[in-house]
């Protein structure tokens, strides 16, 4: 009797170490892999805090009686690198295919996008939003001159 | 003597086969327990790295013709470091709280990779006003934007 309950707790005990085993195992790979993720999502927090740009100059100029190329002068006012092949550019609310003559945006630095043939007359006033690759958004307004 | 043997080699042998069945019961459910964390972590990484924002001007929705309706257009810019999919049988949209059914959402293109951005057609009637559009994913993650018409 005795040496049956010893061997009964003892096989118990084993298989009760295995499950330990193999929850910690599982628990602690996750919670690295969650815990890893947060930093990230942590740095790109305060990336986004210390992310700014401001529209410096926007340039209308018409081309035909009805179209307009666009340039826009962007400044990095913060102190982050924006990826310009990532910003998008909505004129009227419409998204523009603009081109930019940078890839990247550092700090203090200037980017020009340009976009052709857009729809307006000489005198007419747009809307235009710009949004960075992290999401930060500014508006403007502008006239299209001759 | 033997007799008493016997006894205790059955008693032995129930034992072991009680704690063999506990413990075999044991570890399924802890392997089975191990796997719904791990899915669960699997979900909460996913999660945090979901990402979207809809870009429009709120006062310059533009519209498009779509067969004989007319569809607003909303733009879905993925600004999280992982691609999601965009399809209207992965994602929800609610104009002011109700439910848009899915023949009535166009999307374009069906996965959104980091830092793209899509288009997301809208076909519904609105009336000229303050609107409010609220787009879901398959995860959970969701974004609103206040409008005008």
């Amino acid at each position: 009797m005795g040496f049956s309950t010893t061997a009964g707790f003892a096989l118990l005990f084993i298989a009760g170490l295995i499950a330990f085993g193999v929850v910690t195992t599982v628990v602690t790979s996750e919670i690295k892999e969650i815990n890893k993720i947060i930093k990230l999502k942590n740095k790109e927090e305060v990336e986004l805090r210390s992310s700014d740009f401001k529209i410096v100059n926007v340039t209308a100029i018409n081309v035909t009686a009805t179209t307009y190329n666009l340039t826009v002068i962007i400044n990095n006012t913060g102190s982050t690198t924006f990826d310009c092949t990532k910003f998008t550019l909505l004129v009227d609310g419409v998204i523009v295919n603009a081109t930019c003559n940078v890839s990247k945006l550092y700090p203090l630095e200037y980017a020009k996008f340009t976009a052709g043939n857009l729809d307006g007359n000489v005198g007419s006033s747009h809307r235009l939003k710009v949004v960075s690759d992290n999401g930060i958004e500014r508006y403007t307004t502008f006239v299209v001159g001759g | 003597m033997a007799g008493e043997s016997a006894a205790h080699m059955i008693l032995f042998i129930a034992t072991i086969l009680i704690a063999s069945s506990v413990s075999a019961v044991m570890i399924v459910t802890i392997e089975k327990m191990s796997i719904e964390i791990k899915n669960q972590g699997e979900f909460i990484k996913e999660v945090l790295s979901t990402d979207f924002e809809i870009i429009n001007d709120p006062v310059n929705i533009p519209t498009k013709t779509i067969g004989t309706d007319t569809a607003y257009v909303f733009y879905i810019k993925n600004i999280g470091s992982k691609s999601f999919a965009f399809t209207n049988e992965t994602i929800t949209v609610l104009i002011d709280g109700q439910i848009v059914s899915k023949q009535n959402v166009i999307t374009d293109p069906s996965i959104l990779n980091s830092g793209d951005v899509g288009e997301l057609d809208v076909i519904v009637s609105l009336s000229s006003g303050n609107h409010r559009i609220t787009v879901i994913l398959e995860n959970g993650v969701s974004d609103s934007l206040d409008f005008t018409i």
